[in-house]
């Protein structure tokens, strides 16, 4: 017979033996007494990841730069989730990123979400979500920031854009889900309504600065469109966004900004494609941001239309190697992709509104707990370079290569 | 002739009977099975389905990625890969929509959880049949 090592990914805890203790769980629900039945089972589990980082030229990210190697890259995350019953679970995530000086490491409560089942047969089944909830995004938003789901230590950049990353990554607010199996396929649907984080780094991408004035309020409707075979050999995913930013200006009124609003407009579809040996993924994304209810500096271009694509391929060589490829494109306005236009007002270098990124990277699962990854990105145009890091703009260069190493491990 | 064709035909069983030769589903005694298919049990492994159909709880027990049997299970009864399976696990409990499944050590654990855990399901490989006790085997449709 075989035997593994005990080596668990996920911690499952039964309590059942503890039925008195499951009495006060029953009990804080004999309100709910449909929520109610004998699990009573507790999960839990997280990783803790470390990157190197440096860059080719003065063009610094994640506080790598021109040969200088960063250690400022580390992720930590840990999750547990209690289910009293099997119609209800309770789920939080508390996690850590330290990325240069985009983010500080300071821990943040990921996501804590109830989550009732309203059904779940055969059938249709569906529920509904309350709390801090990821935001559905793509394939890979609600899970990027963990090494173990990623296909790469840097997501294309292009579609998970981390300078605007705080804006995408939670809402404090409600989400309703379903899904319908259709034969062979599967149809899932999920609707979220609420507030996402809003904090300096929201301001800094949006205003091109960190200013006395601040979004005041932030209001988001992510509704995401699923259709997948039930082996998940393929699938396609559709997701429209709409995030609504208040503005009070502070006290020094800079750049000459009113009290408005900021819209954004965001919609993507993506494709993926998996064999045993390799998967073949696309996604493309339109954003639009309007700031002509800001005013000020922004009446000379009120808005722009994002445009980005890319096309990744994952080759399983072995059952711990894999490689992978992929072409990423960014246009920061898809109707000056040269950056012929705007650049010259602001006085930014025209490279800064596009990337090309051209990404080779390799990964080597050491044991079920713990992998490394290597990748070197080839790029020209600065559009997602972190203007936090780099705020001389003039000093950025057009082609550069950037370098990433990263280990993680999992509990 | 009719020799070499009775020869092939008994060399196509033989591949058939090796193809075919899929893992045994094993739940707790007394569990609704009546809605059992393909669909419903990958619906079950993917964590999408929580209860049986008469409202129990369910609870999945799995080997681990490597485990030879799980390979098996995986790619002949779910007709999908480990590394999928691995992949769906992760981004529900990473996104708080989900939890995973429990995973056990070894065949022998395997059969004393399904048998002792109200709801749960598992699997063992065929050549394990002889020593289940106190599960019942499911069959898939």
């Amino acid at each position: 017979m075989l035997t593994t090592p005990v080596n668990r990914y996920s911690k499952g805890l039964r309590l059942s033996k503890l039925s008195k203790g499951s009495l006060l769980a029953a009990g804080l629900f004999s309100s709910m007494s449909v929520w109610a039945d004998t699990a009573t089972d507790f999960y839990w589990g997280g990783f803790v990841s470390q990157g190197v980082v440096t860059t080719t030229q003065e063009n610094t990210f994640a506080g790598g730069s021109d040969g200088d190697i960063s250690t400022s890259l580390r992720e930590m995350a840990v999750y547990g989730t209690w289910r009293p019953s099997s119609r209800l679970h309770v789920s939080g995530q508390l996690m850590s990123r330290r990325s240069g000086s985009l983010s500080d490491g300071s821990p943040r409560i990921d996501y804590l979400l109830a989550d009732f089942r309203f059904d779940s047969c055969e059938c249709i089944s569906a529920g509904a979500r309350v709390g801090r909830l990821k935001i559905p995004y793509g394939f890979y938003n609600d899970t990027r920031d963990v090494p173990f789901t990623r296909p790469s230590i840097v997501l294309p950049q292009s579609i998970y854009f981390d300078q605007a990353r705080d804006l995408m990554l939670s809402a404090d607010g409600v989400m309703g889900y379903v899904s319908v199996p259709f034969e062979e396929h599967r149809l899932d649907y999920s609707l979220l309504i609420g507030q996402p984080e809003k904090d300096d780094n929201v301001e800094y991408i949006y205003l091109g600065a960190g200013l006395s004035g601040h979004f005041s309020r932030a209001l988001g409707v992510v509704s995401k469109l699923d259709f997948s075979d039930m082996r998940d050999r393929w699938r396609l995913t559709s997701t429209l966004g709409h995030i609504a930013l208040d503005y009070r200006p502070g006290s020094a009124r800079e750049l000459g900004l009113q009290k408005g609003q900021l819209d954004i407009k965001l919609a993507t579809i993506g494709a993926e494609y998996n064999t045993e040996r390799w998967s073949l993924t696309a996604e493309y994304a339109r954003q639009q941001i309007d700031w002509s209810d800001l005013g000020g500096i922004f009446s000379v271009k009120p808005e722009t239309d994002l445009e980005s694509y890319y096309l990744q391929w994952v080759y399983r060589f072995t059952e711990r190697w894999e490689l992978l490829l992929r072409y990423d494109q960014f246009f920061y306005d898809r109707n000056d992709r040269d950056g012929s236009e705007l650049p010259a007002v602001l006085g930014l270098p025209a490279h800064s509104q596009w990337t090309k990124d051209f990404t080779v990277g390799l990964g080597w699962q050491i044991s079920e707990r713990l992998s490394l990854r290597a990748e070197v990105h080839r790029l020209n145009g600065t559009a997602w370079l972190p203007r936090r890091e780099n705020t001389d703009a003039s000093k950025t260069k057009e082609d550069w290569s950037l370098y990433l190493l990263q280990l993680a491990y999992r509990f | 002739m009719a020799l070499s064709f009775r020869t092939f035909l008994f060399t196509c069983l033989l591949l058939f009977s090796q193809l075919s030769k899929a893992e045994v589903v094993i739940v707790h005694p007394g569990t609704d099975t009546t809605l059992f298919s393909a669909n419903y049990l990958r619906s079950i492994f993917t964590m999408r389905t929580t209860r049986w159909p008469d409202q129990k709880p369910m609870r999945v027990f799995v080997l681990s990625d490597k485990h030879a049997v799980h390979k098996s299970f995986v790619k002949q009864d779910l007709e999908m890969f480990p590394y999928q399976l691995r992949m769906v696990w992760d981004r529900a409990a990473f996104s708080g929509t989900g939890y995973p499944p429990i995973e056990v050590v070894s065949i022998t654990e395997m059969i004393n959880q399904v048998q002792k855990v109200e709801g749960a399901i598992g699997y063992v490989d065929d050549a394990s049949k002889p020593i289940l006790k106190g599960v019942e085997i499911v069959e898939v449709k």
